[in-house]
Formats: structure tokens, C-alpha cells, sequence
């Protein structure tokens, strides 16, 4: 059998000695919940495998000096959750990490594996969207912050060329802002998101005025929430629902053909129908935080 | 009542230790030395023949002993359900066949020196196909101008059958419903596997597997190599969970077949995907159910039609068609029955044994129209029941035998107050009425199973039991404990009659070399009837032991008392004897080992009433419903092991919440193609969804029972779903029988409700 090279720097500086040597089918392991189960299924002939798990400061969580808060690419989806930092200003994100997967798989999978393996069904990237978040790069020449926009394309692909690793998410804090992260799955827990929707507030005169929300698993990228305004009132509900509808709608009209396991018409039909759930629940927790 | 030493205490299932520490080692997780390993390479095809198969660049590489296809091994066609060479299910199987009827059936196999390389080499294997015309849906499959996938056609009857004349009852409401279940897995958490080895200088072949029949195995084996059958050993190996998918001979042939060419020890463990795709499923069923009622709702007759889908080979479907008709009797007094049904092969992976062989579905079409007749004519659920519930020792009319000590009556009434019915009913009608975004319902459901065999095959249970020279017991019975506990129960069982310690008594599983003749663990039959048999062979023992202390003691039998492991003189208590006392001088004096051996044949079926409430809440935004509550009262003579009761009473629960609301393994529809065939996108209740259930255990012992005990592994799962299935139809209105009532449904469902 042909041989795979296993690596594991210790360090940023020996990762980024080692980038400019590394083969082309080179796979990064970071929690290896999606690598580890293709590499299973797949037997994909990587010549290499270049282990993230032992970089201390990849798993760093700290305010910065210019005012954001610096996640480490191999922070733990577990860990982010549990992050007082995390809890405290960006409680959207914290609460898609508590959700995401299984507790085993919040163990082991990392934010920055999430956002690479760019999944449409990912529950970091509209978060990162959300929070205007920038990503950090690492390259032989260095380090580089992209914008989020500019990290995933919409056609779900990422930036990242041969020889690139990202090692942070940057998230701009801003103490007045509020969050929160809803997702549609197929059960309660150890599900993949269907929809998922995640909204940012600020409270004006002791009423909430939404100012950005995104949606998630309906197509290739997440998607700007249409009129996020609606959001803030339960009085709106019922419109800010239909738009979502309409949305998932719309992209499910251009896709060429349906997805491999919704074989019915009720099963195609079902996001833009559910739409409603958790636009009520992303307008519940708005109202109930606002108390 | 005599207090008992073991039976109806709490202990846990003496495999516990071993399974949470890793120490207890399944058939997947031994390895010898030169052991060998195999993979499987599957067809890509949905019907075709095999053109051409290339094994050239397999066989040359590094670590691979053999390749194994259609063109390489015997011609030679086996049945996969049998349990003895008597049984007449028509023989579909070959090792490898050239004819390929599904997409995963396996095409060749490699033997290598490790799981790594028989894969590889599996890649290497080129297939060409001449493709033939297909056939997925069972619709398809009936038609006369369908493809044949097997020469005698696509469609096997079974025989109809008739008690009284449903046709002729007049004066009554006719009602009709039809209900469809969808494909399942079995969801055991160890997937299949079997190691073989060929001793070349004995000319023996063992074979160590997780099933449910050493010699329904043995059978099949030993006649494939053309072997006898006293040169085939099978041993049953420890099981993570069966539920069906471990009742027929799946590994075994193919991997005894490469270790008696190989002369060589070979394992072979399946993947996820070769589990759900490579056993058998679940039988998704169509079912029409018609019935003829009075105004006040008591039950004249009902008709059943089902079809169910087979798969690509027959195996056991029609013996299961066969067997839901033959349960149709066992609830309620129904005096006007008509059954008829049929399987039907397509072009799509086998459908088979599933945990309680046909209960769940005839429970689940019966109950669902039940439910439905009951809310036509504006009568309770519960009321209606009662009006037509079987009483204690009624006769079922499909076999004309007693249904035993059965308390339908008290399962019904006892939950109707624990379940708080009639308040949980107002409750949702309440809530309900102001129409917000949750709706709420509750639902019942009553079924029963079997105990036995009785008397659809003559039930045989043997039993060996050697009592040891310190005291210590050895007992051997065909028992496979499926990972429940019946090990433990039958333990209990000796124990209690012996009142030897627990810690002292060994009891050993299925092995066609140590244990005599059974037909399997299958039918619930276990503590009933093999419970049973170690009773009788452990009373017989210490008759002999008995009679052994009286010898040596001097005195009559009569006068003797027995106590913890001694026999005493009533009236002089120094005078007594210990069964290590007795073993010696029964050796040493009499020059007689201490044994017994017995087989018993159980002369009674009884049956197993189980009804199930549940309460559950509905999201109309979503689809998703909850099951917020629930309870199962089960009548079971006697708990020999309450916990563990209850722990089959949490993981019907379990299945049949799936069952009802999210399980089902999709069908592609263009190829017949299963397309689920991994954890991540099949659908089951986790623990999160589970409800805080509650169980009620009737214990009224069976006469002829060990301890008064019946059966519970099957029946918990049978009133589950049709129970959710009202509870969801209660709450929103609808009549919805098609299952899963997944959030797509139950939203459809709504869409068409405005």
C-alpha cells in the first residue's frame, strides 16, 4: 500500500516551515470529524497528512489590542461554547457551537475545520458572517486577514490555495450587541441543520432593532437575511416568515435538481414550509432577551 | 407467598461489567494468529449478469490468499432462514451468484493478511455487467409484464386464511383504512460478524458467530461444504443487539466456505454500510384493513390484505406474511376474520427478520384502524378496547389455543388512571382549541405476541446441568442472548431452584458441541421456554441430589430439608449435608457423576398483553412532534428481572417512536439503490427525544411458566407507533397512516388541512 506521511508541528513557525514542502494531496487534519469518516469510506491517496491538534497556539481564545476577539482555528467547538469570552459577546456563536453535532463531535471538531470544510450546512459561517468576522491566514510568507466574503465564495468554495492554513477568526467586539443562533434540524440534537438563522441586535430605548441576520443550509454560502428589521417584532413575524419562504424558495427554483434524499414533494417543499419555525424562534428569543 | 432468593430481584445483565469496560470481546474483536481477513466488493447494478470479472491485479497483490467470485466457488444454492433441513423455503442463494438482483449485493471476496489489503484488492476487482431490466417499486414488480428476478416470478402468496364469514356479516358499519410502514434498519450497535476455521488434520470446521440459531447455522454450513453436521461446530458468540438482523445465516456460509478452502482461519466483520445494505431490512408494508363494527363498537369481523416488499430474495418473507395472519386473533374477540397477503421481490436490497416477526406490523395496521373506527363512531379508544378485548384462557381462533393467564382488562384500566387519560384528553382538547403554533394529543395502542413456539412448530428446549465437585453448577442451553439479559434471567432461574449462589453457576451460551438440539432464540421464547427447561432439569438435579443425601445420611428423602447449598434433618439439624458433600460421595462412593439432562416442550403459547399510552406535542410551524410522555403497562406473569424489563420496555419505546416519526432507509427510485447507508442520515429517536417513560408490570404468573413468567423482548415495541400515530392524529385532526410522519408529512398534512 502507498505510504502517507503523517506530520505534526508543534509550533506556528515549524507549520509554516513546513507549508512550502508539503505535496499537493496533502489533507489537513484538525478534528477529523469530516476527514477521519472519508478517509474511511473514500480511501482517498493523500501522500500526506498534516496534523493541527498540537499547536498551542492555534487554541487560543483573547481580546486583541484593536478591539476583536481572536479565536484559534483548532479552538473546539466544545471549547468555544464553554468560553466566558464567547458567552459574553457573541452568544450566537456560542450557542450554534452548543449545538453543533454530537458531544463527541464538539470534543474533537474545531471552528476552523468547520469553516474550511465550508459544509452548506455549517453552523460557524453565518456566524462569522454575522459578526463581520475576518479569518487569518497563514502562508510561507506570512500571516493575512481576509473579510469573510472574501474567504467563502458564494459557489461554497474557499479561498484557501495549496499551502495555506487558517489559523484564527477575528471578531469584531462591540459590548452593546446582542446575538442569538437558531437551527431546523431533523431532530433536537446530533442533527444537521436544515435552516438555521442567526440574528444581531442592539437595544434603542429599551426596544430591539435587528441589525443584520443570516441564514444558513439553504444554499451554497450563508445568506443575508432579506429584511432583518421584521425580526424584531412579533407583529412582523408573520412577513419576516413568508420572505425567508420566499427565499429558500427562490434558490430551491434554481437548483437543477433536488437534493438525493428528498425523493417527495412534501420532503422539497419542506424548508420553505418550516421556514416559519425558526423565524418564531429567532423573534421569541429577540422579545425574550429584550426582558 | 414464598419469598424468592433471585428471581424478581434488580440485577443487572452480568455482561454489563464487560461491555462498559471493553474486557467482553465480541466476534470483531478476536484475533489469532495467521488469522485471515476478508472483504467484500459490491455490484453496481441493479439487475444484470456478470459479463466479466477481472481478479488478475487483485490476486498479484502483496498479502492476498484468495479472491473469491461467481466463477471460483460451488454452484450451489442455500436458503438463508432455515433452522433445520426440514424446513422447505425455497434455496435463492449462491456463494456468488452471476446473476446480480440489487445494487450492494456482494459480487466477490477477498481473503488477505489484513482488513487493509482484502480492501484494496476489492478496489482492484473489474466487473463488467450485461444489465437486465429492473424492477424497484413492488407496484412494478406485480405487474404480469414485470422483469422476473427469479424464475418462479416476483410474487409469493400465501395461503389465505378464513375463520367464519366475513363476507356475510350485514346490519354493521363498515369502516376501511390503509396504513404503509417504511423500510427500517436494525440499528444493533455491533454489525455482523464471524470468524471460521478449518482444522485440516481433524477435518472440523468452527464457526463463532453472534446469531440466534447455532444450528439453524450448523445447517445451512454444514450442508453448503457437504459436511456432517457432527464435523461443524457453531459457538454463538456475545451479540451487540440483534433485533432480527442476527436470526438468519448471513456471514457464515461465505467465510466457513474461504476458511475450509484456505484450511485456515478467516474473519469477516461488516462495515455500517454492508450492515444496513448486506443483512436485511425491515419490510416496508402495505397494508388494507377493513372491518365491519356495530354502532356501540363491538368488532363483527375484520379482513387484512398486506403486501409486504421482499427485496431481492425471498428468504423469509412469505413465512412472515404468513405469520402476521396468524397473529390476528390474539387481542380481541373478533368472530369474522379474513387474511390474505403477499411478498413481493423488486430489484432492491433484502428485506427479513425483524424484532417481533410481524407483531409491530399487524399491531400497527390494526391498531391505526382501531383508532380510527373508535373516533367515527365517537367512542373513548380505551372504551372501545374494552368492549372487545380477549379475557383470561380465551381461545384464538387461527391456532384454537388458549391465550392464557392474559389481562388485557387490567393493562387498559390501570393505564387509563397512571396515564391520567381522560384529564390529559380535556387537557389537549383546551389546549387545542386556541389553535397556537403547538398542538397537543394523546393516543393508545394494545397488542400482544408470543411466548413460545406453541404450537406452530413443535417448541424443544434442552437443558444440561452438572453439578460440580466443590457445589458449583454448569449448566449448558442453546440460549443467544441477544445483549438483553437472558443469561442472567436463566441464571436467576437456576439459582432460585438450586439455591446456589449466582456467582457459582456457570451457564453457557449456544454451542452446537456442548448444548443439544434448539431451534433458536427467536419468538420471545426464551425465559418461557428454555426458562423452563433449565427449571425442570435443575429440579431434577436436585431431586438426584436429594435422593444421593438421603443415602449418604441414612434417612429417608422425605425427612430432608434443603437450604443455601445443604440438606438437613428437620428434626436433628446437625445431621446434614452439603452439596460439595454430596458430589464427593456420589463419586467417591456411589461412583456416579451428578448430572441431568432434560428437554421440555412447551404445550402452551401464552400470550403477552401490552398496551401503550402516549402523549405527544406537534409543532405546525416545524412538523416536529414530541412525544412528551409516555407509558407501556405490561402484562408478564412474573419479572424475573424487573430493570431489565424495564430496559426492553425503554428500547421499545425507543424503536417504535422511530418507527412512527423519523426511521426509514429510502429507496433511490430510478435505481433501487439504498440511500441511507450510514448513522448520520438515518433518522432515530436519540436519547434526547426520548420521553421520561413510565412502566407498569403486571405480574400475575402463568401456570407452567418458570416462576410464572411470559416473554417482553418483542412485544414492548409493538403499541408504540400506533400509539404515537393517534396521539399525532388526536392533536391535529388528521388521519394520517403512512409512515414515517416525519416533519415533511406532518407539514403536507397541514398544507392540505387549510
Amino acid at each position: 500500500m502507498a505510504r502517507t506521511e503523517y506530520l505534526q508541528p508543534g509550533t506556528l513557525e515549524d507549520l509554516k516551515n513546513l507549508l512550502p514542502t508539503l505535496p499537493t494531496n496533502t489533507a489537513v487534519l484538525a478534528g477529523g470529524t469530516d476527514l477521519m469518516p472519508q478517509i474511511r469510506t473514500r480511501h482517498p491517496d493523500y501522500e500526506c497528512i498534516l496534523s493541527l491538534w498540537n499547536i498551542p497556539d492555534l487554541r487560543v481564545v483573547e481580546e486583541t489590542t484593536d478591539g476583536y476577539l481572536k479565536i484559534g482555528a483548532m479552538v473546539t467547538h466544545a471549547a468555544a461554547a464553554d468560553n466566558h469570552l464567547i458567552r459574553r459577546y457573541f452568544r450566537g456563536l456560542y450557542m450554534a457551537c452548543s449545538h453543533v453535532g454530537s458531544q463527541q463531535v464538539r470534543n474533537k471538531g474545531t471552528l476552523g475545520g468547520s469553516l474550511v470544510n465550508a459544509s452548506p450546512a455549517g453552523d460557524i459561517a453565518p456566524c462569522i458572517f454575522l459578526y463581520h468576522g475576518q479569518l487569518e491566514i497563514l502562508s510561507q510568507d506570512g500571516s493575512r486577514r481576509v473579510d469573510m466574503d472574501e474567504f467563502l465564495f458564494p459557489d461554497g468554495k474557499t479561498c484557501l490555495q495549496q499551502g495555506e492554513i487558517l489559523t484564527a477568526i477575528y471578531l469584531p467586539i462591540d459590548k452593546e450587541l446582542n446575538s442569538c443562533f437558531v437551527k431546523l434540524g431533523s431532530r433536537r440534537e446530533v442533527t444537521i441543520a436544515q435552516i438555521s438563522l442567526c440574528a444581531a441586535w442592539k437595544n434603542y430605548s429599551g426596544k430591539p432593532e435587528v441589525l443584520s441576520a443570516f441564514v444558513g443550509a439553504i444554499d451554497r454560502r450563508p445568506c443575508a437575511f432579506p429584511n432583518p428589521g421584521l425580526l424584531a417584532d412579533l407583529l412582523t413575524a408573520e412577513q419576516a416568515a413568508q420572505l425567508l419562504a420566499d427565499q429558500i424558495r427562490q434558490i430551491r427554483l434554481k437548483r437543477t435538481r433536488p437534493p438525493k434524499l428528498k425523493l417527495t414533494e412534501a420532503e422539497q417543499l419542506y424548508k420553505e414550509r418550516a421556514a416559519k419555525g425558526v423565524v418564531y424562534d429567532v423573534v421569541e428569543l429577540i422579545g425574550a432577551a429584550e426582558l | 407467598m414464598k419469598e424468592f432468593h433471585v428471581v424478581g430481584k434488580e440485577l443487572s445483565n452480568d455482561q454489563a461489567y464487560g461491555k462498559v469496560t471493553g474486557r467482553l470481546h465480541y466476534c470483531g474483536d478476536e484475533t489469532t494468529q495467521g488469522m485471515l481477513y476478508m472483504r467484500l466488493k459490491a455490484g453496481t447494478v441493479s439487475h444484470g449478469m456478470i459479463r466479466s470479472i477481472d481478479i488478475s491485479k487483485a490476486v498479484q497483490l502483496p498479502g492476498v490468499r484468495a479472491v473469491y467470485t461467481c466463477e471460483n466457488t460451488p454452484d450451489r444454492l442455500y436458503d438463508r432462514g432455515r433452522v433445520g433441513p426440514w424446513e422447505t423455503v425455497p434455496n435463492q442463494e449462491r456463494l456468488f451468484d452471476r446473476h446480480i438482483r440489487y445494487v450492494g449485493e456482494r459480487v466477490a471476496a477477498v481473503v488477505a493478511v489484513s482488513e487493509e489489503i482484502a480492501e484494496q484488492a476489492c478496489r482492484l476487482i473489474e466487473v463488467e455487467y450485461d444489465p437486465l431490466p429492473f424492477v424497484v417499486s413492488v407496484d412494478e414488480a406485480e405487474r404480469e409484464d414485470a422483469p422476473k428476478i427469479h424464475p418462479d416470478g416476483n410474487v409469493y402468496e400465501c395461503a389465505p386464511f378464513d375463520y367464519g364469514d366475513y363476507a356475510s356479516v350485514t346490519d354493521v358499519l363498515c369502516h376501511s383504512s390503509c396504513s404503509h410502514i417504511g423500510r427500517m434498519t436494525h440499528l444493533a450497535m455491533e454489525t455482523q460478524s464471524c470468524r471460521a476455521k478449518y482444522n485440516a488434520s481433524e477435518k472440523t470446521l468452527t464457526v463463532w458467530t453472534g446469531c440466534q440459531s447455532v444450528f439453524g447455522v450448523r445447517s445451512t454450513v454444514a450442508e453448503l461444504l457437504q459436511m456432517p453436521y457432527s464435523k461443524v461446530r457453531v459457538v454463538k458468540m456475545p451479540m451487540g443487539g440483534s433485533f432480527g438482523v442476527r436470526q438468519e445465516t448471513l456471514l457464515e456460509p461465505l467465510t466457513s466456505y474461504a476458511a475450509w478452502d484456505l484450511q485456515g482461519e478467516v474473519r469477516l466483520v461488516y462495515t455500517r454500510e454492508e450492515q444496513i445494505v448486506n443483512t436485511m431490512m425491515k419490510h416496508s408494508v402495505d397494508a388494507q384493513v377493513k372491518s365491519k363494527v356495530t354502532a356501540d363498537g363491538v368488532i363483527q369481523g375484520v379482513s387484512l390484505s398486506c403486501r409486504l416488499d421482499a427485496g431481492a430474495y425471498l428468504t423469509v418473507s412469505r413465512d412472515y406474511v404468513s405469520t402476521i395472519g396468524e397473529k390476528i386473533n390474539k387481542v380481541y374477540r373478533i368472530p369474522n376474520i379474513h387474511f390474505d397477503g403477499r411478498a413481493v421481490c423488486t430489484n432492491t436490497p433484502i428485506n427479513g427478520s425483524f424484532r417481533s416477526w410481524g407483531s409491530c406490523e399487524l399491531t400497527l395496521c390494526l391498531e391505526n384502524h382501531w383508532n380510527m373506527v373508535a373516533g367515527e363512531l365517537g367512542i373513548d379508544p380505551i372504551e372501545f378496547r374494552l368492549k372487545n378485548i380477549h379475557q383470561p384462557y380465551d381461545e384464538e381462533v387461527v391456532h384454537q389455543v388458549s391465550i392464557g393467564n392474559t389481562h388485557f382488562e387490567e393493562c387498559l384500566v390501570r393505564g387509563r388512571e397512571a396515564f391520567r387519560w381522560d384529564e390529559r384528553k380535556e387537557e389537549c382538547r383546551r389546549q387545542n382549541e386556541q389553535q397556537r403554533r403547538y398542538r397537543y394529543g394523546v393516543g393508545v395502542a394494545l397488542a400482544s405476541h408470543t411466548s413460545s413456539f406453541y404450537p406452530y412448530r413443535v417448541d424443544v428446549a434442552s437443558t444440561n446441568a452438572r453439578l460440580q465437585e466443590d457445589g458449583s453448577l454448569i449448566v449448558h442451553v442453546a440460549v443467544h442472548d441477544h445483549g438483553c439479559g437472558t443469561v442472567m434471567a436463566l441464571k436467576k432461574i437456576a439459582s432460585e431452584v438450586t439455591e446456589i449462589p449466582l456467582e457459582n453457576i456457570l451457564l453457557q451460551e449456544a454451542d452446537t458441541q456442548s448444548c443439544r438440539y434448539d431451534h433458536g432464540c427467536y419468538a420471545s421464547r426464551t425465559v418461557y421456554s428454555l426458562g423452563q427447561s433449565v427449571k425442570t432439569c435443575c429440579e431434577k438435579l436436585m431431586d438426584q441430589a436429594r435422593k444421593k443425601a438421603a443415602a449418604a445420611l441414612r434417612c429417608n428423602e422425605n425427612v430432608l430439608h434443603y437450604e443455601a447449598g445443604v440438606f438437613f434433618k428437620e428434626t436433628e439439624k446437625t445431621v446434614r449435608i452439603s452439596l460439595q458433600e454430596i458430589c464427593e460421595y456420589s463419586i467417591r462412593v456411589t461412583g456416579e457423576d451428578l448430572f441431568c439432562s432434560v428437554t421440555t416442550n412447551a404445550a402452551a403459547n401464552p400470550g403477552v398483553p401490552a398496551a401503550h399510552f402516549t402523549y405527544v406535542r406537534v409543532d405546525t410551524y416545524t412538523g416536529f412532534t414530541k412525544v412528551l410522555d409516555c407509558l407501556s403497562v405490561h402484562d408478564v406473569g412474573k419479572a424475573i428481572n424487573p430493570d431489565m424489563c424495564r430496559g426492553q420496555v425503554g428500547s421499545g419505546i425507543q424503536q417504535g417512536i422511530g418507527m412512527a416519526l423519523c426511521e426509514e432507509i429510502k429507496i433511490d427510485p430510478k435505481t433501487g439503490r439504498a440511500l441511507i447507508t450510514n448513522f448520520k442520515n438515518y433518522e432515530v429517536a436519540n436519547a434526547v427525544d426520548m420521553p421520561d417513560y413510565q412502566t407498569i408490570l403486571i405480574e400475575d404468573p402463568e401456570p407452567n411458566a418458570p416462576f410464572g413468567a411470559k416473554s417482553i423482548g418483542e412485544v414492548v415495541l409493538a403499541p408504540v407507533a400506533p400509539a404515537v400515530v393517534a396521539a399525532v392524529n388526536h392533536a391535529l385532526g388528521t388521519q394520517l397512516r403512512h409512515l414515517p410522519l416525519t416533519p415533511a408529512v406532518i407539514l403536507e398534512a397541514l398544507e392540505a388541512q387549510k
